[in-house]
C-alpha cells in the first residue's frame, strides 16, 4: 500500500468520510488521466471517475487490503472499458480491433527524425496519443497502467483480472503498435 | 547465448519482469544480436515517450462529498420530535383539565339562582350574590333557555362571549334588585353596579396562567413539529 494511504484507508473502512475524500483527492488526477485515455472523452472520463469513487466508498468495508490505488484503478478501468463496449454495441464507436497474437515490427524509414528529436516535439506526443487510440481497450489499459501509471505486472493482472502472461503480452504488443505508428510517421527508429 | 531472437521477452525484460535465469539468457543474446538490441532501444524509447505524455486535468472536482455536513442536526431533529409529542401531551392534559373546569363552572348558575331569588335577604346581599354569579353564569344570559356551552374553555372567543354576555343578564337581574335597593338605600345600590363593571372589564380578575392554556401547548407542539420536519428535509437533501 502506498505510504500515507494505510492510515487513511483504515479510517475510511471504519466509515470516516473525510479520510476517504482525502484519499480520493490524492488519486483523482491520476485516475482521470488514465480513464480519459480509455474512455476517450472528457465528460465520459469525469463521469466514470466520479462513479468509481462513489462505488469505492460504498464498497470500502469490503476492501480486503493490498494496494488501495490498484483497487481504485481496477474499479475505474472496468467501468471505462464497460462504457466503451456499450457504446460500441450501440454503434456509437467503431468496432474494436482484435488482439493479434502475432507482433509485426514495421521497417523504419532509412531517413527521418531520431528519437531524441521526436521526443522534444509536442507533435510526437500527439502521434503517441493517436496510436494509443487505435489499440484494443484491454491492451491500451495494460500499456497505460504500466508506462504511465507505473504499476508492475502483478498489479496490472489484478486490476484487469487476467493472468500475468496476458499482461506481458498486451504490454509488449501495445508498445510495438505505438512504435509502428511512429515509424509510419517517419521515425527512423533506434540506431538507424 | 540463445540462438532465437528474444523479441517477445523484450518488454518484460525492460520492465524487470523476467526471472533471473531467463534474464541471463536474454542478456547473453542481446550482447550478440544487433537486431534485438535495436528493438530493445526502440521499446525503451516508446516507454519513455509514454511516461512523458502530458496529463490532462478534469474540468471539475471529481471527488464526491461522502461526509455528512449536517450531522449535528440529527439530535435537533430527535429533540424536536420528542418536544412536539410532549407538548401535544400537555395540551391534551390541560384541555381535559379545562373541560372539567368548564363543566363544573356550568353548574354555577344553578347555584346562583337561589341566591338571586332570595330578595328577602336584602338588596345589598342580593347585589353581592349577583356579583359572584355574573362572571361564571352564562345560563342566565340565555333568555330562551338555551343550555350553557360546555366546551367553552377551548374557545377563547366563546369565553369572551360568556364574559360579555354576563353583563347583559346582570343588569336585568339588577334592575329589580336596584329598584328595591333604591328605596332602602341609594348609596348601597351603587355598589353592585361598580362590582359588575369590574367583572365586565376584568380589572380585578387574576391574570390567567399561560401554562394552563391548552392553546399555548398546541402552538408549541406545532412549532416543534415544524422544526423537526424542516431539519428532516435538510438532512435528506444533504
Amino acid at each position: 500500500m502506498e505510504e500515507g494511504d494505510a492510515d487513511l484507508v483504515d479510517r475510511a473502512r471504519r466509515g470516516d468520510g473525510r479520510a476517504f475524500e482525502t484519499l480520493a483527492r490524492r488519486h483523482e488526477n491520476g485516475l482521470y488521466r488514465h480513464v480519459l485515455r480509455i474512455a476517450g472523452t472528457q465528460s465520459d472520463a469525469e463521469d466514470v471517475v466520479q462513479e468509481a469513487f462513489i462505488s469505492a466508498w460504498r464498497s470500502m468495508a469490503s476492501f480486503q487490503g493490498g494496494s488501495f490505488r490498484a483497487w481504485l484503478y481496477r474499479i475505474a478501468t472496468n467501468r471505462a472499458i464497460d462504457l466503451i463496449r456499450a457504446r460500441r454495441r450501440r454503434g456509437e464507436l467503431p468496432l474494436e480491433p482484435a488482439e493479434d497474437d502475432e507482433v509485426a515490427w514495421a521497417e523504419p524509414a532509412a531517413t527521418g527524425p531520431d528519437l531524441p528529436e521526436l521526443a522534444s516535439q509536442s507533435e510526437a506526443m500527439a502521434f503517441v496519443e493517436q496510436a494509443l487510440g487505435t489499440l484494443p481497450a484491454e491492451q491500451r489499459a495494460a500499456l497505460l497502467l504500466r508506462d504511465v501509471e507505473g504499476f508492475d505486472y502483478a498489479e496490472i493482472a489484478q486490476i484487469t483480472a487476467v493472468e500475468i502472461g496476458t499482461v506481458k503480452s498486451r504490454i509488449h504488443r501495445g508498445r510495438v503498435a505505438v512504435r509502428n505508428a511512429l515509424v509510419a510517421r517517419g521515425w527512423r527508429g533506434a540506431g538507424g | 547465448m540463445r540462438d532465437v531472437h528474444v523479441d517477445r521477452d523484450l518488454s518484460a525484460y525492460l520492465d524487470g519482469e523476467v526471472a533471473p535465469e531467463e534474464r541471463t539468457g536474454i542478456e547473453a543474446h542481446l550482447a550478440a544480436c544487433d537486431r534485438c538490441s535495436r528493438r530493445l532501444a526502440e521499446l525503451r524509447a516508446i516507454a519513455s515517450l509514454m511516461a512523458s505524455l502530458p496529463s490532462a486535468r478534469a474540468s471539475r472536482s471529481l471527488v464526491p462529498t461522502v461526509t455528512e455536513r449536517w450531522t449535528w442536526l440529527r439530535p435537533v431533529r430527535s429533540l424536536s420530535m420528542l418536544a412536539s409529542g410532549a407538548f401535544l401531551f400537555v395540551f391534551l392534559l390541560t384541555a381535559v383539565a379545562r373541560t372539567g373546569t368548564g363543566l363544573s363552572g356550568a353548574g354555577a348558575p344553578a347555584a346562583a339562582q337561589p341566591a338571586a331569588s332570595a330578595f328577602g335577604a336584602g338588596a345589598a346581599a342580593e347585589a353581592t350574590s349577583l356579583q359572584r354569579a355574573a362572571p361564571a353564569a352564562p345560563a342566565p344570559t340565555a333568555p330562551s333557555g338555551a343550555p350553557a356551552p360546555a366546551f367553552g374553555p377551548f374557545d377563547s372567543a366563546q369565553q369572551r362571549s360568556v364574559a360579555t354576555a354576563a353583563p347583559t343578564a346582570a343588569p336585568n337581574a339588577l334592575s329589580d334588585a336596584q329598584k328595591r335597593a333604591d328605596a332602602a338605600s341609594p348609596s348601597v345600590a351603587a355598589a353592585p353596579q361598580e362590582g359588575i363593571l369590574r367583572q365586565v372589564t376584568g380589572a380585578d380578575a387574576p391574570a390567567p396562567n399561560p401554562l394552563l392554556d391548552p392553546l399555548v401547548w398546541l402552538k408549541l407542539s406545532f412549532v416543534a413539529a415544524a422544526v423537526a420536519i424542516a431539519v428532516h428535509v435538510r438532512l435528506r437533501t444533504t
